[in-house]
């Protein structure tokens, strides 16, 4: 069974969604490599998502993803199969994306440059940011990564409060916030006629 | 789309159509890289034991137990039962929100009621304000130097049990290097707080607020600092 619905985007969680996935991580963690492969696979679309928003330069978002999942493979003892899944991956994949960016931000340093230069797009697909990018990209971080994770793996507010290491209370306010931005931003566009 | 988070339909349902538009998907030569990698010498594991904030108390408790009766209590006779009371209502409420900062630290996607950080330093400032009140304001002679007499030996206490402490929280994952090092300093820094509340004879305001909580806020500091370089070096 898909974690995205045939239009991308997560359906509303669902139980069966939530047990497949802790069943998978408990075979996971008695090294059942079948599990280690349907997890992955089921997983990495919404991860890829996830990481690829924001200043992330082309091909380095596959760099995260598997740096993502090998650090989950070195924590998954830390995994109680009572708790959910989804939160769990995420924070790692959080900090993965965190780490990524001081990356970034060190090597630009060490050579004396303010920014990273982009890497060419590979051949055939679409260079620049989209409509949505370009949205998502005029949010505070925060923001941008509670939407993700709202919208993208259909996590609840809960859920991803674990995932951002926060109160269900302060993801709610960055949520709404986010929407109230959006609104600002979406009207604007509808007024510039870009729609 | 009703799971709980802010539902704005007309702006929900654009944002749907967007990310919908989304396809991007990781390619199979990066994939089947990464499964190789994971399941390259795949074994089992043992899941981290539950009840890991009881854990932690309990390493506390031991810990500060284990040095007040090494070091001795000369100090706790001479004060009184309100400040006892404030002492130990203090350094438990401290020791049982930093055990559980430490273990939500240690477990990515805990479901955190709190801030550790924030409540730690809220305990310091709470203890500070008790001190005030409730102990005797005089300023000793030679403060400095019998300050930094006991502040050293609180220190040492403090040390001894990150080491400990440290070796706990080895199991987790520790996705904040400095957070989790601020967690262990500040709960062995609450170990030699103990040790100095039940040892030191200069138990009046000044000297406890200034050495005996520095002992505190000096230990949560570097934990995170060694924390934060841990993490840096491991990356």
């Amino acid at each position: 069974m898909a974690l995205l619905d045939a239009s991308g985007v997560a359906p509303v969680p669902t139980l069966d969604r939530e047990e497949r996935l802790r069943r998978l991580m408990v075979r996971y963690q008695h090294a059942d490599p079948t599990a280690v492969e349907e997890l992955v696979r089921s997983v990495s679309p919404m991860l890829l998502r996830f990481l690829s928003y924001g200043s992330v330069r082309e091909g380095e978002a596959e760099d995260l993803l598997q740096d993502c999942w090998l650090r989950v493979h070195r924590a998954r003892h830390t995994y109680r199969s009572s708790e959910p899944v989804l939160p769990w991956i995420f924070a790692i994949a959080r900090h993965t994306r965190l780490d990524g960016y001081r990356r970034r931000k060190r090597v630009a340093r060490e050579i004396g440059m303010t920014e990273l230069p982009e890497r060419p797009a590979p051949a055939g697909e679409p260079s620049g940011p989209g409509e949505l990018e370009r949205l998502l990209d005029q949010l505070p971080e925060g923001q941008k990564q509670v939407l993700v994770m709202l919208k993208v793996a259909g996590m609840t507010l809960e859920e991803v409060a674990r995932a951002t290491e926060s109160t269900a209370g302060a993801i709610k306010q960055k949520a709404h916030r986010a929407y109230v931005r959006l609104r600002e931003l979406l009207a604007e566009r509808d007024r510039s006629g870009q729609r | 789309m009703d799971n709980g988070s802010y539902v704005e339909p007309k702006i929900d349902a654009e944002l749907s159509r967007l990310f919908a538009e989304d396809r991007r998907a990781p390619s199979a030569e990066r994939l089947d890289q990464t499964l190789a990698e994971m399941k390259r010498g795949l074994r089992p594991v043992h899941p981290l034991a539950g009840s890991l904030a009881l854990r932690v108390f309990a390493a506390f408790l031991v810990l500060a137990l284990g040095a007040v009766m090494t070091l001795g209590v000369n100090g706790w006779d001479r004060l009184s039962g309100s400040q006892q009371a404030l002492v130990l209502l203090g350094l438990i409420a401290g020791a049982g929100a930093g055990s559980l900062w430490l273990a939500w630290e240690m477990i990515p996607g805990s479901l955190r009621r709190f801030q550790g950080a924030a409540v730690m330093a809220g305990i310091g400032v709470a203890l500070l304000a008790g001190f005030a009140l409730v102990f005797p304001w005089q300023v000793p002679d030679q403060f400095t130097a019998m300050g930094w007499w006991c502040a050293k030996r609180g220190l040492i206490a403090s040390a001894a049990s990150a080491v400990v402490l440290g070796l706990l929280v080895r199991r987790g994952a520790m996705l904040s290097g400095a957070r989790c090092g601020a967690a262990v300093g500040s709960i062995a820094g609450l170990v030699g707080v103990t040790v100095l509340q039940f040892k030191c004879m200069h138990q009046d305001a000044l000297h406890v607020v200034v050495w005996h909580l520095g002992v505190f806020l000096v230990s949560g500091l570097v934990g995170a600092g060694v924390g934060a370089l841990w993490a840096r070096l491991r990356a």
